[in-house]
């Protein structure tokens, strides 16, 4: 098994250092207790930058998208809670979730907004005229001067919003960006996308049944200096529903995997290309077993292929 | 795939219930009545029945979609949209072919429309409860669903004309509900199609006795 964790302290940036002392400050202040030393997290490199990030992040797709009801809130408000004390920090939304931004900002108003957020958001509109707008309402809801990723979903009127993006950066409104596709779609325009344009982040469906981008995306983000974020690591919880009745491998043990979600989460964030999947829970302990994830072993190129061939046999 | 789970659209349907029913109150007052003024008959009754339904679109267009369902629903807007379009397709039949009369009736048309309002104003908020959604209770006049469903069955129960265009939208609502119903095991949706099931051999039977009904001639 290998084992990429960041206590190699060398992968430790400067910023990443302070933003985690300040994460313990603040978290401190606010009641959220880090359940795991910071430096035993298994994090990546963002390739253009150096900077690390928690392999584990959130994603918020229906989850968060609980209106203005206040108990939905509170309940949501909690698991960001053990999203941030088990060290988390990407969290990614976008405006077409409808009320899932409003929700984000509402339970970080609530935490304190931990210092160890990385925040990421989408613009999705087809007017290109609008995008400016809908990204200054992103920064209203989440309460944040500014945000660290900004992608196009979908690549929805993406050569209006990748300017608009980069002119935001260049005023300090954004500090990465990224492109995004879901549900293996567009993979052609997408890599097109990643060899012509300089992108941070790209944002695509990977799992151990869609395993299509392995061939192509995954090996060009690696050449190309791309940061991978992966969603629909479960298939919005349906290979989680399918695999849940046959049981773990013994050997998922030595990873210490006790639940399918784990396995699956495990065999993603250790392909070397990804940089962090981002699975949607509206359960802390589904967030806690996920989060568990960030320690422990993680496999090599052979367990993934037994990981691989035992799925397939069930 | 939907973009919320029923948890929040129950949620939804909650906050909207308490802080809108006081001002929904006369119109839910009228459409839970209406199977009785129905009773009556006549065309003072049916222009009351039509205009509230009128309203109902209006008011669940507007109030739900337009301003409550946005908040976690991206297709709100153009769902407000269908629904006002809806309420001003039966304001202007209303004055340009005159009323719909609405009567109980003993035939095909009479005995399927006489189910599906039944299953509008009582069935549907009861299989609501029975899922567990009892704080957020769909209800005739007010929740999208069953009032495409009371429209169909009320034209279905008219003994005047009753062009094509008045079913388009609900028809269209019972497969949006179906969908959605399907997406989030909801009982009372999923129901939604089986009314179009029953809609076709009703307009059929309809058709055959009064030619002139369905193709929108008085």
């Amino acid at each position: 098994m290998s084992e990429d964790s960041s206590d190699k302290a060398t992968g430790l940036s400067r910023r990443h250092f302070l933003s985690l002392c300040a994460a313990a400050a603040v978290s401190k202040a606010v009641g959220i207790v880090p359940a795991m030393a910071a430096d035993a997290r298994h994090t990546r490199p963002i390739p253009k930058s150096g900077e690390r990030i928690p392999v584990i992040g959130m994603g918020s797709y229906i989850t968060f998208n609980v209106g203005r009801d206040a108990h939905l809130r509170a309940d949501r408000t909690e698991v960001l809670r053990a999203f941030f004390e088990a060290g988390g920090g990407m969290i990614d939304s976008s405006p077409m979730y409808g009320s899932a931004e409003a929700a984000i900002g509402h339970c970080l108003r609530q935490l304190g907004h931990p210092a160890t957020l990385f925040s990421a958001t989408k613009v999705w509109t087809w007017l290109a005229g609008a995008g400016d707008e809908q990204m200054q309402e992103s920064r209203r809801l989440w309460e944040l001067p500014r945000f660290d990723l900004m992608q196009v979903h979908n690549l929805l009127s993406w050569q209006d919003h990748l300017a608009t993006i980069r002119r935001d950066r260049d005023a300090g409104l954004v500090r990465y960006i990224g492109i995004t596709t879901s549900h293996g779609r567009r993979h052609d325009d997408l890599a097109q996308l990643m060899r012509s344009e300089p992108l941070d982040f790209v944002q695509l469906t990977y799992n151990i049944v869609d395993r299509e981008v392995e061939e192509r995306l995954l090996p060009l983000a690696a050449d190309r200096g791309i940061a991978v974020i992966v969603n629909r690591p479960f298939q919005r919880g349906d290979l989680v529903d399918r695999l849940e009745p046959h049981p773990l491998p013994a050997w998922a043990a030595d990873l210490e995997c006790r639940t399918w979600a784990q396995f699956l989460l495990k065999f993603i964030v250790s392909h070397p290309a990804v940089t962090c999947a981002i699975p949607a829970t509206s359960r802390v302990d589904h967030m806690r077993e996920n989060m568990a994830v960030l320690q422990g072993p993680l496999p090599d190129a052979a367990t993934r292929r037994k990981m691989i061939d035992y799925v397939r046999a069930l | 795939m939907l973009p919320y789970d029923a948890g929040a659209l129950f949620a939804l349907h909650s906050r909207y219930l308490q802080e809108s029913w006081l001002f929904a109150l006369p119109l839910l007052i009228f459409v839970f009545s209406m199977p009785i003024w129905m009773l009556r008959g006549g065309a003072a009754v049916g222009r009351l029945i039509t205009g509230m339904l009128a309203l109902a679109w209006l008011w669940v267009g507007l109030v739900f979609h337009g301003f409550y369902f946005a908040d976690i629903n991206f297709s709100a807007p153009l769902y407000a949209g269908l629904f006002v379009l809806q309420s001003l397709l039966l304001w202007w039949h209303t004055g340009s072919r005159g009323q719909l009369v609405v009567a109980y009736r003993m035939d095909v048309a009479g005995w399927i429309g006489g189910l599906l309002l039944f299953y509008a104003v009582i069935g549907y908020p009861l299989l609501d409860y029975f899922n567990g959604h009892t704080a957020g209770m769909r209800l005739v006049g007010i929740a999208a669903g069953p009032t495409a469903l009371l429209t169909i069955a009320l034209l279905l129960l008219t003994s005047g004309p009753t062009p094509l265009y008045l079913f388009v939208i609900p028809t269209l609502w019972t497969f949006i509900a179906g969908f959605s119903g399907w997406g989030l095991g909801l009982w009372a949706d999923l129901m939604m199609p089986l009314a179009v099931v029953a809609l076709v051999p009703a307009l059929l039977w309809k058709r055959r006795i009064q030619p002139s009904i369905d193709r929108g001639g008085g």
